[in-house]
């Protein structure tokens, strides 16, 4: 857990410097400059975000074989990367789907109705049905890549589905869903907050917490599902 | 019948001889003397069906030939043919945003306008008539002289399209903008000025008087522009009569949902039709309406119609929303728009601004669109202000904003290939046409207020206004009359900003920062070696300013850690200047700033404009942020 937070601190420093906008700045920074954010940062999110994946990926790997207590085989990177890619194009499909039959409805309002309240209310549908349908999707991925380990399956086709037997069981589906919103939405605020007040002090010790509460909430998910799958 | 074609015949006749418009409602004039030559005029009659979303409709036009040369042919406008197919020059133009709004081209969307029959001075002339996309022309039985006026009659039929862009329906609301067929303007060489309707300019008419008749369903609502004169329900239709004088263009809006607010202003009914559940927002926008009417009023001149009304478009008729016609514009306005995002305010003044700024001083929007979107979009900034104060587009204190905060955000990359002065339908797309027209003709005005003042502004429009209202100035007049005001001193600015695509900048190009050791050596005047002591250490810091194509005096500003400030500027004729400055060692160049309150506005590429070492450090962690949260994100996805 340690190397985890250390590894994701490293990363957010070189981020800071990476990021950084030189010496000539704008003038003012404010609520139009956060938009152009974005294009500042977009060619640094997939170098870095593929570098945490298989730092992160090579960590969550060490624990849960040292769970097991065995040392790490090529096979268990095979399965981390092929239920990485399977369960994507899952959350693509599904996202896919789930907005071509929420569309006539969306696009309906959108061209009958007086005020833009029942269209929200459509997206804000839709965007509750893709999260529930991911959040169940992560659930099942971990599922399975912790029985893998636990059960010590061997790597085959049938990996990435491992966890879809036996898979509803909704305490804990919620037991998941609670660490998640709490490991998410908890930094989430504190670095919105941050944010807005622009105190370096504050979002600096803002952005420590959050990769705290990351770290903790990643492998305390973990231990969870181990112990309810062990079960 | 011959007899009473020949007594209508003789009545036109002798209509020439006096000059006198025929639809001018002789028991109750609006305006005497006319405000406008009222060389046209319009009586219409219209039928909507509101399933098929047809107008049927018969209109008579009055024409008096103006021009210093008989003509032989007329044109006219067929504007909503520009929807008839997805081959038009129009349909190029919006499909991005017809795909955005998911309505595709068929038989229920398109749009049409089509004459079905046509006459002159009761001889039919449909034979000679040629449509091209929506211009169509035909040929007059005799040459019309100068002088000689003559009757039009025409029977149409007009589809509205499913509403894009500006005109159409959506649901039941029907927004019947630019619906009839409509004359251009005849230049007085005699030649016509009457381009195809694009998606970016939209106006240019000759002022006239409408005497217009509709007809709806029961339970339907019209909103037109001019007075209503009379209401009317038989038949389970509803019949409207409207008429107005020394306006350019007709327009109606018919909905059976519309909700009213109204308020009377001095002589002036002021009414703002908005949708069931735009209560709150319809009050705000009553309040902007007022507050700008009285601004005009007070500081430009009178606006002589007695009605004004604002349309807040529902939701689904949003395409139409933000267009300005005389005597009535569309706002644009959400129920959960919140307060301090004042968006709907900013439109109604924008909207409003336009009954002066291209309403009453007519330039050709085709041609020359800055005349009025530029001068009218540096006004509504000017009023927001006196209205709203500083923050007057965000409220919100942490993220205060006017307008010019948020133009100068804007990507201005058009700029370096697109100019003001150019037709409306040569730009490449939208964007080009707004930040040319629109937002650097207005950081233009803006710089020009500050340094002449906000009143010398204010009376330059005034006397624009007075010497031109309700004839068709153009770019020139308006910058005759600026360069008159202010003695030629920026003529030179004017014509690089609005006939060229230079984008003026000033830039800090370059910091140094060297150590000069402590002295050694011989000084000739003691005729003695001497050394400075070692704590006597500077550092010479060297600026480098520069200036393109922006030929006014711009300030600069250091600043150094021990507190000092240095200001300066470069003068009006210099294109770079370097400030070298000697200070103690342990001393920092914090901020090395040009133009740093923000007073040379044309300088519209600020992101040079200021080195600085503070400030950096909440931006990169707010980078770094953002960074982490899709970092971390990736836990949950991949």
């Amino acid at each position: 857990m340690a190397i985890h937070y250390l590894t994701q601190v490293a990363l957010l420093i070189l981020a800071y410097f990476v990021t950084a906008p030189g010496h000539f700045i704008k003038e003012h920074f404010g609520l139009f400059h956060v938009f152009g954010l974005w294009h500042q940062l977009a060619p640094l999110v997939l170098p870095l975000v593929l570098i945490l994946y298989v730092l992160d990926g090579w960590l969550i790997l060490s624990s849960l074989s040292t769970l097991l207590g065995r040392p790490l085989k090529r096979m268990d990177f095979l399965m981390y990367l092929s239920t990485s890619i399977f369960y994507l194009f899952l959350y693509l499909l599904s996202g896919g789907i789930l907005y071509a039959a929420l569309s006539p409805l969306i696009i309906h309002l959108r061209l009958s109705a007086n005020t833009e309240v029942p269209v929200l209310l459509s997206y804000l549908l839709l965007i509750l049905l893709i999260g529930l349908t991911w959040k169940w999707l992560t659930y099942l991925k971990w599922r399975s890549r912790i029985i893998y380990f636990q059960r010590d399956i061997g790597f085959s086709l049938k990996t990435p589905m491992a966890g879809w037997r036996n898979s509803l069981k909704w305490r804990d589906f919620f037991a998941f869903l609670l660490i998640v919103s709490g490991t998410i939405g908890i930094p989430l605020f504190f670095l919105g907050i941050g944010c807005y007040l622009q105190a370096p002090p504050l979002l600096a010790s803002a952005l420590m917490t959050a990769m705290l509460c990351f770290t903790i909430g990643k492998f305390f998910l973990l231990y969870t599902l181990w112990n309810r799958i062990a079960e | 019948m011959k007899n009473i074609s020949a007594a209508f015949f003789g009545f036109f006749l002798a209509l020439n001889a006096f000059g006198q418009n025929p639809f001018v409602q002789t028991d109750t004039p609006t305006f005497t003397p006319p405000l406008s030559p009222r060389n046209v005029g319009y009586q219409i009659s219209a039928n909507l069906d509101t399933d098929s979303h047809i107008i049927s409709g018969r209109e008579k036009i009055y024409f008096l030939n103006t021009s210093h040369k008989a003509i032989e042919s007329i044109q006219i406008h067929l504007y909503l043919n520009a929807f008839a197919s997805n081959q038009t020059p129009m349909e190029s133009e919006i499909a991005p945003l017809r795909k955005m709004l998911k309505v595709p081209v068929n038989r229920k969307t398109i749009g049409y306008c089509r004459i079905l029959h046509l006459t002159v001075n009761f001889s039919s002339v449909l034979h000679t008539l040629q449509v091209n996309n929506t211009v169509a022309a035909f040929t007059l039985p005799y040459p019309l002289n100068p002088g000689e006026s003559t009757l039009i009659e025409i029977e149409f039929e007009t589809r509205l399209p499913r509403l894009v862009i500006r005109s159409g329906y959506a649901g039941s609301f029907h927004m019947i903008a630019q619906w009839f067929p409509k004359l251009g303007v005849l230049r007085k060489d005699g030649s016509w000025d009457c381009p195809q309707y694009g998606g970016n300019g939209e106006f240019y008419s000759d002022f006239a008087v409408y005497d217009v008749r509709f007809d709806v369903p029961e339970g339907f609502n019209i909103i037109a522009t001019g007075i209503k004169q009379e209401k009317a329900t038989a038949n389970h239709r509803n019949k409207f009569h409207y008429y107005a004088e020394d306006v350019h263009d007709f327009v109606a809006i018919a909905w059976d949902q519309f909700k009213f607010r109204k308020r009377k202003v001095g002589n002036c009914q002021l009414t703002v039709a908005y949708p069931p559940g735009h209560e709150s927002v319809s009050l705000r926008e009553m309040d902007a309406l007022e507050g700008t009417f009285r601004w005009y009023n007070t500081h430009i001149g009178p606006y002589p119609y007695s009605a004004y009304t604002v349309i807040d478009t529902p939701f689904c008729a949003l395409p139409a929303s933000g267009m300005e016609y005389p005597m009535i514009s569309t706002g644009f306005a959400l129920k959960l728009v919140p307060e301090w995002f004042r968006l709907p305010e900013e439109t109604v003044v924008h909207e409003f601004g336009h009954s002066y700024f291209q309403g009453m001083l007519a330039s050709n929007e085709f041609r020359e669109a800055w005349v009025d979107e530029g001068i009218n979009t540096y006004m509504t900034a000017l009023i927001m202000e006196d209205l709203y104060g500083k923050c007057n587009f965000n409220a919100l204190p942490r993220f205060c904003a006017d307008g010019f905060d948020r133009m100068l955000n804007n990507d201005y990359t058009a700029l370096r290939y697109q100019k003001p002065d150019q037709p409306a339908d040569t730009y490449t797309n939208r964007n080009a046409y707004t930040e040319a027209s629109y937002d650097k003709v207005s950081m233009l005005l803006k710089t020009m207020e500050n340094i002449i003042g906000k009143d010398k502004i204010i009376e330059i429009m005034k006397d624009y206004f007075n010497q031109f209202r309700f004839t068709h100035p153009n770019g020139k007049d308006f910058l005759r009359i600026f360069n008159a005001h202010t003695d030629n001193r920026y003529s030179k600015l004017m014509d690089i900003v609005i006939h060229s695509n230079t984008v003026p900048d000033a830039a800090i190009l370059q910091v140094n920062r060297v150590a000069i050791p402590p002295f050694k050596g011989f000084v000739p005047e003691k005729t003695a070696y001497m050394e400075a002591t070692a704590n006597e250490k500077t550092v010479r810091f060297t600026v480098i300013m520069g200036k393109h194509q922006l030929p006014l005096p711009v300030p600069y500003r250091l600043t150094f850690s021990d507190g000092s400030v240095l200001n300066g500027q470069l003068e009006a004729e210099e294109s770079t200047k370097t400030v070298i400055v000697n200070k103690g060692s342990e001393i920092r160049l914090v901020e090395a700033c040009i133009d740093p309150k923000r007073e040379i506005l044309i300088d519209m590429d600020r992101s040079n404009n200021r080195y600085s070492k503070k400030g950096n450090t909440a931006r990169r962690m707010g980078s770094a942020a953002l960074l982490l949260i899709v970092m971390e994100l990736y836990f949950y996805v991949f």
